[in-house]
Protein backbone atom coordinates (compact mmCIF):
# COMPACT_ATOMS: atom_id res chain seq x y z
CA UNK A 1 0.00 0.00 0.00
CA UNK A 2 1.63 2.90 -1.42
CA UNK A 3 -0.24 6.48 -1.09
CA UNK A 4 0.59 9.53 -2.87
CA UNK A 5 -1.43 12.73 -3.74
CA UNK A 6 -1.30 14.49 -6.93
CA UNK A 7 -2.53 18.11 -7.58
CA UNK A 8 -3.69 18.31 -11.40
CA UNK A 9 -5.54 20.91 -13.93
CA UNK A 10 -7.72 18.64 -14.76
CA UNK A 11 -10.64 20.88 -16.27
CA UNK A 12 -10.55 24.10 -18.14
CA UNK A 13 -13.76 25.88 -19.36
CA UNK A 14 -14.44 28.70 -21.71
CA UNK A 15 -17.99 30.64 -21.39
CA UNK A 16 -19.22 32.60 -24.37
CA UNK A 17 -18.44 35.74 -22.60
CA UNK A 18 -14.56 34.83 -21.96
CA UNK A 19 -14.99 33.81 -18.46
CA UNK A 20 -12.76 30.96 -18.01
CA UNK A 21 -14.03 28.30 -15.34
CA UNK A 22 -10.70 26.15 -13.65
CA UNK A 23 -10.83 23.36 -11.61
CA UNK A 24 -8.33 21.46 -10.15
CA UNK A 25 -8.33 17.79 -8.73
CA UNK A 26 -6.43 16.21 -6.44
CA UNK A 27 -5.93 12.95 -7.17
CA UNK A 28 -5.01 10.50 -4.60
CA UNK A 29 -3.81 6.42 -5.59
CA UNK A 30 -3.26 3.14 -3.97
CA UNK A 31 0.19 2.02 -5.01
CA UNK A 32 -0.67 3.45 -8.51
CA UNK A 33 -4.70 2.72 -8.68
CA UNK A 34 -6.89 6.05 -7.91
CA UNK A 35 -9.03 6.11 -5.28
CA UNK A 36 -10.45 9.28 -4.64
CA UNK A 37 -10.61 12.98 -5.96
CA UNK A 38 -10.90 15.77 -4.55
CA UNK A 39 -11.61 19.06 -6.50
CA UNK A 40 -11.26 22.97 -6.33
CA UNK A 41 -12.97 25.87 -8.46
CA UNK A 42 -12.20 29.42 -9.49
CA UNK A 43 -13.25 31.62 -11.94
CA UNK A 44 -10.94 33.76 -14.44
CA UNK A 45 -12.76 37.28 -16.22
CA UNK A 46 -11.70 38.62 -18.99
CA UNK A 47 -8.77 41.38 -18.12
CA UNK A 48 -8.04 39.86 -14.89
CA UNK A 49 -4.26 38.95 -14.28
CA UNK A 50 -3.59 35.68 -14.48
CA UNK A 51 0.09 35.85 -13.97
CA UNK A 52 0.33 33.34 -11.14
CA UNK A 53 -1.98 30.66 -13.09
CA UNK A 54 -1.54 26.86 -13.97
CA UNK A 55 0.84 27.45 -17.57
CA UNK A 56 -2.13 25.61 -19.30
CA UNK A 57 -4.47 27.62 -17.97
CA UNK A 58 -2.19 31.36 -18.67
CA UNK A 59 -2.05 30.48 -22.36
CA UNK A 60 -5.76 29.47 -22.76
CA UNK A 61 -6.71 33.22 -21.05
CA UNK A 62 -4.14 34.63 -22.85
CA UNK A 63 -5.63 33.00 -26.19
CA UNK A 64 -9.18 33.67 -25.81
CA UNK A 65 -8.92 37.16 -24.24
CA UNK A 66 -8.79 39.71 -27.20
CA UNK A 67 -8.77 42.84 -26.50
CA UNK A 68 -12.15 42.69 -27.95
CA UNK A 69 -13.75 40.21 -25.56
CA UNK A 70 -12.02 41.91 -22.44
CA UNK A 71 -14.02 45.08 -23.59
CA UNK A 72 -17.32 43.80 -23.92
CA UNK A 73 -17.01 42.06 -20.53
CA UNK A 74 -16.12 44.95 -19.30
CA UNK A 75 -19.41 46.76 -20.70
CA UNK A 76 -21.41 43.91 -19.71
CA UNK A 77 -20.16 44.07 -15.54
CA UNK A 78 -20.35 48.13 -16.06
CA UNK A 79 -24.57 47.68 -17.07
CA UNK A 80 -24.94 45.43 -14.25
CA UNK A 81 -23.39 47.77 -11.97
CA UNK A 82 -26.69 49.50 -12.39
CA UNK A 83 -28.75 47.16 -10.85
CA UNK B 1 -28.82 0.78 -38.93
CA UNK B 2 -25.58 0.39 -37.12
CA UNK B 3 -24.96 -1.73 -34.19
CA UNK B 4 -22.59 -0.60 -31.44
CA UNK B 5 -20.48 -2.84 -28.94
CA UNK B 6 -21.04 -4.27 -25.41
CA UNK B 7 -17.85 -5.03 -24.10
CA UNK B 8 -16.77 -6.70 -20.96
CA UNK B 9 -13.63 -5.30 -20.08
CA UNK B 10 -10.77 -5.13 -17.43
CA UNK B 11 -9.79 -1.62 -16.62
CA UNK B 12 -5.94 -1.48 -17.19
CA UNK B 13 -4.00 -1.40 -13.68
CA UNK B 14 -6.93 -1.61 -11.68
CA UNK B 15 -7.47 -5.22 -11.59
CA UNK B 16 -11.31 -4.12 -11.91
CA UNK B 17 -14.24 -5.15 -14.20
CA UNK B 18 -16.13 -2.73 -16.49
CA UNK B 19 -19.15 -2.91 -18.79
CA UNK B 20 -18.56 -0.44 -21.45
CA UNK B 21 -21.28 0.09 -24.44
CA UNK B 22 -19.49 1.58 -27.31
CA UNK B 23 -21.57 2.94 -29.92
CA UNK B 24 -19.08 2.12 -33.10
CA UNK B 25 -17.12 4.58 -33.28
CA UNK B 26 -16.59 5.82 -29.18
CA UNK B 27 -17.09 4.82 -25.33
CA UNK B 28 -20.38 6.39 -24.63
CA UNK B 29 -21.27 4.81 -21.48
CA UNK B 30 -20.51 2.02 -18.78
CA UNK B 31 -19.80 0.40 -15.68
CA UNK B 32 -16.53 1.42 -14.58
CA UNK B 33 -14.38 1.95 -11.47
CA UNK B 34 -16.21 1.18 -8.32
CA UNK B 35 -19.11 -0.41 -9.84
CA UNK B 36 -20.29 3.37 -11.24
CA UNK B 37 -22.34 4.16 -14.07
CA UNK B 38 -20.56 6.51 -16.14
CA UNK B 39 -21.13 8.37 -18.94
CA UNK B 40 -17.68 8.87 -21.02
CA UNK B 41 -18.17 11.23 -23.36
CA UNK B 42 -18.31 15.07 -22.58
CA UNK B 43 -22.10 16.57 -22.02
CA UNK B 44 -23.31 13.08 -21.98
CA UNK B 45 -25.91 12.19 -19.53
CA UNK B 46 -29.43 10.87 -18.35
CA UNK B 47 -32.22 12.11 -20.84
CA UNK B 48 -35.58 12.73 -18.86
CA UNK B 49 -38.13 12.80 -22.26
CA UNK B 50 -40.32 15.16 -20.68
CA UNK B 51 -39.19 18.16 -22.97
CA UNK B 52 -38.91 18.56 -26.64
CA UNK B 53 -36.01 20.23 -26.02
CA UNK B 54 -33.12 18.13 -25.12
CA UNK B 55 -31.19 20.19 -22.95
CA UNK B 56 -34.15 21.58 -20.82
CA UNK B 57 -34.21 17.63 -19.45
CA UNK B 58 -31.05 16.36 -19.57
CA UNK B 59 -29.59 15.35 -16.32
CA UNK B 60 -25.60 15.93 -16.96
CA UNK B 61 -23.52 17.19 -14.43
CA UNK B 62 -23.04 16.12 -10.47
CA UNK B 63 -20.22 17.81 -8.95
CA UNK B 64 -19.02 18.67 -5.09
CA UNK B 65 -15.86 20.54 -4.06
CA UNK B 66 -14.12 23.61 -2.47
CA UNK B 67 -14.09 27.08 -3.75
CA UNK B 68 -12.00 30.24 -2.49
CA UNK B 69 -13.77 33.58 -1.86
CA UNK B 70 -12.51 36.46 -2.28
CA UNK B 71 -13.17 40.52 -1.23
CA UNK B 72 -13.11 43.55 -3.25
CA UNK B 73 -10.79 46.34 -3.09
CA UNK B 74 -8.13 46.11 -0.49
CA UNK B 75 -10.49 43.67 1.57
CA UNK B 76 -9.21 40.46 2.18
CA UNK B 77 -11.70 37.52 3.65
CA UNK B 78 -10.30 35.09 6.05
CA UNK B 79 -12.19 31.88 5.05
CA UNK B 80 -13.26 29.09 7.46
CA UNK B 81 -14.81 26.90 5.03
CA UNK B 82 -15.96 27.31 1.96
CA UNK B 83 -17.87 24.01 -0.16
CA UNK B 84 -20.30 23.59 -3.37
CA UNK B 85 -22.29 21.07 -4.78
CA UNK B 86 -23.47 21.76 -8.67
CA UNK B 87 -26.58 19.31 -9.77
CA UNK B 88 -27.01 19.82 -13.17
CA UNK B 89 -26.72 23.45 -13.70
CA UNK B 90 -28.15 24.31 -9.91
CA UNK B 91 -25.41 25.60 -7.60
CA UNK B 92 -25.55 25.23 -3.84
CA UNK B 93 -22.33 27.29 -2.14
CA UNK B 94 -21.55 27.69 1.57
CA UNK B 95 -18.89 29.92 2.57
CA UNK B 96 -17.49 31.21 6.36
CA UNK B 97 -15.50 34.09 6.04
CA UNK B 98 -14.80 36.61 7.88
CA UNK B 99 -13.84 40.31 6.30
CA UNK B 100 -10.63 42.15 7.22
CA UNK B 101 -10.32 45.20 9.38
CA UNK B 102 -10.24 48.54 7.03
CA UNK B 103 -12.09 51.57 5.89
CA UNK B 104 -12.40 50.79 2.36
CA UNK B 105 -15.31 52.36 0.46
CA UNK B 106 -14.93 49.78 -2.58
CA UNK B 107 -18.16 48.49 -3.02
CA UNK B 108 -18.25 45.56 -0.62
CA UNK B 109 -18.36 42.01 -2.93
CA UNK B 110 -17.64 38.65 -2.53
CA UNK B 111 -15.82 36.77 -5.26
CA UNK B 112 -14.11 33.86 -7.17
CA UNK B 113 -17.87 31.41 -7.02
CA UNK B 114 -17.02 28.21 -8.52
CA UNK B 115 -19.08 28.35 -11.01
CA UNK B 116 -19.81 32.00 -13.37
CA UNK B 117 -23.79 32.66 -13.22
CA UNK B 118 -26.13 32.13 -16.12
CA UNK B 119 -26.68 34.93 -18.27
CA UNK B 120 -30.33 35.11 -17.95
CA UNK B 121 -30.96 34.87 -14.04
CA UNK B 122 -30.16 36.24 -10.49
CA UNK B 123 -28.71 34.36 -7.79
CA UNK B 124 -28.60 35.37 -3.97
CA UNK B 125 -27.42 34.09 -0.75
CA UNK B 126 -28.82 34.42 2.38
CA UNK B 127 -27.21 35.01 5.86
CA UNK B 128 -27.23 32.09 8.19
CA UNK B 129 -25.15 33.87 10.83
CA UNK B 130 -23.06 36.73 11.39
CA UNK B 131 -20.84 38.06 14.47
CA UNK B 132 -19.77 41.62 14.40
CA UNK B 133 -19.95 45.09 15.83
CA UNK B 134 -22.85 46.36 13.58
CA UNK B 135 -26.26 44.97 12.08
CA UNK B 136 -24.76 45.90 8.69
CA UNK B 137 -24.74 41.85 7.18
CA UNK B 138 -28.11 41.84 8.63
CA UNK B 139 -29.26 44.69 6.98
CA UNK B 140 -28.35 43.61 3.48
CA UNK B 141 -29.23 41.69 0.42
CA UNK B 142 -26.70 39.35 -1.03
CA UNK B 143 -26.77 39.26 -4.84
CA UNK B 144 -25.55 36.82 -7.15
CA UNK B 145 -25.05 38.74 -10.74
CA UNK B 146 -26.25 37.56 -14.19
CA UNK B 147 -23.31 36.17 -16.15
CA UNK B 148 -20.68 37.28 -13.01
CA UNK B 149 -19.30 35.09 -10.51
CA UNK B 150 -19.78 37.18 -7.23
CA UNK B 151 -21.93 38.16 -4.80
CA UNK B 152 -22.73 42.08 -4.76
CA UNK B 153 -23.82 43.25 -1.03
CA UNK B 154 -26.75 45.70 -1.19
CA UNK B 155 -27.71 47.99 0.48
CA UNK B 156 -31.65 46.85 1.80
CA UNK B 157 -33.22 50.74 1.34
CA UNK B 158 -34.91 52.86 -1.25
CA UNK B 159 -31.74 53.09 -3.11
CA UNK B 160 -30.59 49.28 -3.52
CA UNK B 161 -26.76 50.72 -3.52
CA UNK B 162 -24.23 48.98 -2.50
CA UNK B 163 -22.74 48.78 0.63
CA UNK B 164 -18.94 49.08 1.09
CA UNK B 165 -16.43 47.28 2.57
CA UNK B 166 -15.60 49.60 5.44
CA UNK B 167 -19.08 48.59 6.34
CA UNK B 168 -18.57 44.86 6.64
CA UNK B 169 -15.34 45.69 8.77
CA UNK B 170 -14.46 42.76 10.34
CA UNK B 171 -17.63 40.96 10.19
CA UNK B 172 -17.72 37.23 10.48
CA UNK B 173 -20.97 35.61 7.71
CA UNK B 174 -21.71 32.09 7.15
CA UNK B 175 -23.71 32.51 3.75
CA UNK B 176 -26.05 30.15 1.80
CA UNK B 177 -25.31 30.65 -1.66
CA UNK B 178 -27.69 29.78 -4.77
CA UNK B 179 -27.98 30.41 -8.50
CA UNK B 180 -27.90 28.44 -11.63
CA UNK B 181 -25.18 27.99 -13.64
CA UNK B 182 -24.15 28.67 -17.33
CA UNK B 183 -24.77 24.73 -18.27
Amino acid sequence: MTLASTTVIDKVEVLENGVVQVRQAQVITDSGNEIARNFSRWVLTPGEDVSTQDAKVKAICEAVWTSDVVSAYQAQVASQAKV
Amino acid sequence: MAYGNLNVDTITGSGASSVIVNNGSANVCGFTTGNNLQMLQNGGGIVFSNSSALTNSTFNDYEIGTWTPTGSGSTTLTVSSAYYTKIGRFVYAECDITFSSQSDSTACQIGNLPFTANSVAFGGASLSYYNGANTNPFNSSYLVFSGQSYIAVKLVDDTGGNRTNAQMSGQRLILSITYTATF
